[in-house]
């Protein structure tokens, strides 16, 4: 038994001193507390600055609030974009020899560095940017066109149920922000520029993909949707009733539901695990980083 | 050890080199010669492309965090985040166990940074001082300055060689790479050359003395054969080999620019 123990006793000492050199939280604290230093005004600033501008095209287009799908719609996009602007300022540093020097001789392991950027990226920065989006759209709402908001906090499903939330908010944002970490930590120069090319080519490909298929569809019928609709059109027919009111085709959303759902939990598993291996392939390429 | 920036143009080649601690090392060489790259390969920022590079225990590559906590490096171009040595002190200093904060505040009073001092606001000379104090204080195992006296004025880099003699600590290896010659000397107690990508020379002042004469003056001693002569504004600077092994004085500057003309023989002699 003692014997036991005294194994048992090992192997923890073993894998402590082995996660030791892994991750460790106190050092993931320093880290954080450092960042949020030296960087808390920047964001604040940058968030308003960002922000702002999204706020002002959901209220020109949807200035009355009723095109709820359309308002999560521009949250979505903007998130990705802003997120990704988000995420690069982090390894912005990094292209500088004297920063990035600086960073790569910073006492910690890459995997701390590297949840750095994710504890900012995605587990502060969603919440907030999540949270300052919709509270601005519903306060404006309320001031310019309160005799809507009843209907309005009712339509709109970009925050209820949650799993809705999860699935077309954060599981993109999750996928771009992998996209733009990779980039950033891959390319020394013209990240974003690059990381939005990629975005620009997926986006393009998905809608022409999709061009087809609704087409199929809509001549039938005997309309159209526009390019964005095409883009977000297999996530959102299935799980989010509501957005089948973008096109105004319940009938078209009736045809294609069960095909859409087959397409739906292959999207979710393909852009899940290729998020995996973006934020895998960043941690091996922040391990080879050099100056 | 290998490394070359480019493919086929090889900056180092075969490149062997051996720190003892207790060393304040001066790295010399040229522009483009490659101090500071080599700087990087020991502090892990660059990797060599064949060959080996151990500091201690560890293999700097990994940059595993015993040996990040080990090592402090200053690079040429320094970069502050933190607003204030104050705020260094609070945000930076606990991710070196070894950090000294009542030297760091001696440092800076010495240096005339202060503690709260808005270094975004303060000129580079100051930003760089604040720097030396902080590296200084991490009391690392190794001290790697790369070009540390640019951009301080004359007092600093007087003060920054009494700061390095005083704080001098002999299981430390200190290596201060510079082109400015004349700032390392009475710092340094050994001196590398590097030149073609290949370590000329790694050897002790003292022994440098032994086997060199330095002179300076408007005449040259008779009888002797000049390994090198320069004039300069101040008269001339000369090099001979000293036959009776008597140490001297060694100007670092004069060895520096006399092997620049004539490394073969500074070769034979100093490698002898």
């Amino acid at each position: 038994m003692g014997l036991f123990l005294n194994h048992m006793l090992l192997i923890k000492y073993l894998t402590t001193k082995y996660m030791e050199k892994i991750f460790n939280f106190n050092r993931f604290w320093l880290l954080v507390r450092k960042h949020f230093n030296e960087s808390r005004k920047t964001f604040l600033i940058s968030l308003i600055v960002m922000i702002a501008p999204v706020i002002l095209i959901t209220f020109l287009s949807n200035f009355n609030g009723k095109e709820s799908e359309s308002i999560f719609l521009i949250y979505v996009i903007s998130l990705v974009i802003i997120g990704g602007l988000y995420t690069n300022m982090f390894f912005k540093e990094w292209t500088y020899k004297s920063r990035a020097a600086s960073i790569l001789t910073l006492p910690a392991t890459p995997l701390e560095k590297l949840a750095l950027v994710l504890f900012f990226s995605v587990i502060v920065f969603f919440p907030v940017f999540t949270l300052v989006y919709h509270t601005t759209v519903i306060i404006i709402t309320e001031i310019f066109d309160s005799s809507n908001q009843g209907p309005f906090l009712e339509e709109y499903h970009g925050l209820k149920p949650v799993p809705s939330l999860i699935i077309y908010a954060l599981v993109p944002y999750l996928f771009f922000n992998s996209l733009f970490l990779l980039f950033s930590v891959c390319f020394k120069k013209k990240q974003v520029v690059i990381a939005f090319g990629v975005i620009m080519f997926l986006f393009i490909a998905i809608s022409i993909g999709n061009m087809r298929y609704i087409k199929s569809f809509t001549d039938l019928i005997g309309t159209s949707v526009n390019i964005i609709q095409q883009f977000m059109f297999f996530p959102t027919v299935v799980e989010y009733p509501n957005f089948s009111k973008i096109t105004e085709l319940s009938h078209f959303y009736t045809n294609i539901r069960i095909s859409s759902l087959f397409i739906l939990n292959t999207s979710i598993v393909v852009v899940t695990i290729s998020t995996l291996l973006f934020y895998l392939a960043s941690y091996f390429k922040l391990r080879e980083k050099q100056v | 050890m290998d490394f070359s920036y480019l493919k086929g143009q090889e900056l180092f080649r075969d490149m062997n080199l051996s720190l003892l601690p207790g060393g304040i090392y001066g790295l010399l060489g040229k522009n483009g010669a490659g101090k500071t790259t080599l700087l990087k390969l020991i502090c892990g920022l660059s990797f060599p492309l064949k060959g080996k590079i151990e500091v201690g225990e560890f293999t700097p590559s990994n940059r595993e965090v015993s040996f990040l906590t080990d090592i402090f490096f200053l690079g040429e171009e320094i970069y502050i985040a933190e607003r204030t040595p104050k705020e260094m002190e609070i945000y930076l200093a606990p991710f070196y166990p070894s950090f000294d904060n009542a030297l760091f505040k001696k440092l800076l009073v010495q240096l005339d940074v202060e503690y709260t001092d808005q270094l975004a606001q303060v000129s580079y000379g100051q930003k760089k001082k604040a720097m030396i104090a902080f590296g200084i204080a991490c009391n690392t195992k190794y001290l790697f300055m790369d070009e540390p006296t640019n951009g301080l004025d004359i007092p600093s880099k007087a003060l920054f060689r009494s700061i390095m003699a005083s704080t001098y600590d002999e299981n430390r290896i200190t290596v201060i790479s510079t082109h400015q010659v004349r700032d390392l000397q009475s710092m340094i107690d050994s001196v590398i050359i590097l030149n073609n990508g290949q370590i000329q020379f790694n050897i002790t002042l003292d022994k440098v003395s032994e086997k060199l004469t330095f002179g300076h003056g408007s005449t040259v001693p008779e009888g002797v054969e000049l390994l090198y002569s320069a004039n300069g504004e101040m008269g001339k600077s000369y090099i001979f080999k000293n036959d009776d092994h008597l140490p001297g004085m060694v100007d670092l500057e004069t060895l520096f620019n006399g092997f620049i003309s004539e490394p073969h023989a500074f070769n034979q002699i100093l490698n002898d």
